[in-house]
């Protein structure tokens, strides 16, 4: 049985789910998917998430998800990820899509799953307006096969400057920058790619891919 | 100067010339490959100084951070 868990269900989340869930379906494995995240669908969002109504959008999207792909058992969970709900959200085994939208919170999957867990499978994406990039990290019978993603490739990673979301105080302004849909997609995408590369086609000979969608370039590189 | 250096940053890449700098290289190609400012400098696979004189054959990237963004 394939346990899969996506923390975020926003830009890239929302848009990596169904193509995810329609594949998994019909592919008549038993899967599990845990659909992670505090924040709720707003109207502001229609410019680039996918969803049915307002709400939570753990909640929601399984809601959706759930009528549309009967093969697949899905669980919400309508909260953020933090170094206490990790220890229940995250177990060992688990196929890991993080599709966060800030670095504090990989800095504490990528932690969580170097540290905490003896197998994982971790595809983290994350975008600027118009580019982006993906990373994977491998851990099997409590060995790193791959880097973790924090690493020292990616200081900004390793000590973040932003705040997870169960940080900032309520009724906190928060200011987001703005993202293209089609920047999203193209995360979501190289995601999935590395997936079905891992699980049904022998393996990745990379462990990190970048992608432009204005020179509609992408790189994958294995870094050690 | 030959034109025998791959110049990477992200999903993009460029020629560059052997026997610039890193520097001078990263001034050169800061625009047409958005380099941002602090991107640290890689030469086949290990970090270099920005003084560090590129050779034929040496593919130097320049790291971009991960996207923060989803």
């Amino acid at each position: 049985m394939k346990h899969v868990k996506v923390i975020g269900a926003g830009g890239i989340g929302s848009i990596l789910l169904p193509t995810l869930c329609r594949f998994l379906n019909a592919s008549g494995e038993q899967v599990v998917i845990t659909i992670i995240d505090g924040d709720d669908y707003e109207n502001k969002n229609q410019t680039r998430q996918l969803f049915s109504r307002l709400g939570n959008k753990a909640k929601v999207s399984v809601e959706k998800l759930s009528g549309e792909f009967p093969g697949i058992v899905f669980q919400a969970k309508p909260e953020y990820l933090t170094d206490k709900s990790a220890l229940y959200l995250l177990k060992d085994g688990d196929i890991i899509f993080s599709c966060v939208d800030n670095h504090k919170t990989r800095l504490l999957i990528s932690d969580f799953c170097s540290e905490e867990l003896e197998n994982v499978v971790l595809f983290s994406g994350g975008n600027s307006f118009t580019d982006g990039n993906i990373q994977i990290f491998i851990k099997k019978d409590d060995k790193n096969l791959t880097l973790p993603i924090a690493n020292s490739y990616h200081p900004e990673i390793m000590k973040p400057s932003d705040r997870r979301p169960d940080e900032i105080g309520c009724g906190e302004l928060i200011v987001s920058e703005p993202q293209l849909i089609f920047t999203n997609n193209a995360v979501a995408t190289l995601m999935l790619n590395a997936f079905y590369s891992h699980f049904y086609n022998g393996g990745c000979d990379y462990n990190e891919v970048y992608v432009d969608i204005l020179t509609n370039n992408s790189r994958s590189v294995q870094r050690t | 100067m030959s034109k025998a250096v791959k110049v990477i940053c992200g999903a993009n890449e460029q020629e560059g010339a052997a026997g610039s700098t890193v520097k001078e290289t990263r001034n050169n190609f800061q625009e047409v490959l958005n380099i941002p400012k602090n991107a640290e400098a890689f030469v086949g696979g290990k970090k270099v100084k920005e003084g560090h004189v590129l050779a034929e054959g040496d593919s130097l990237e320049f790291i971009k951070p991960a996207g923060d963004k989803g």
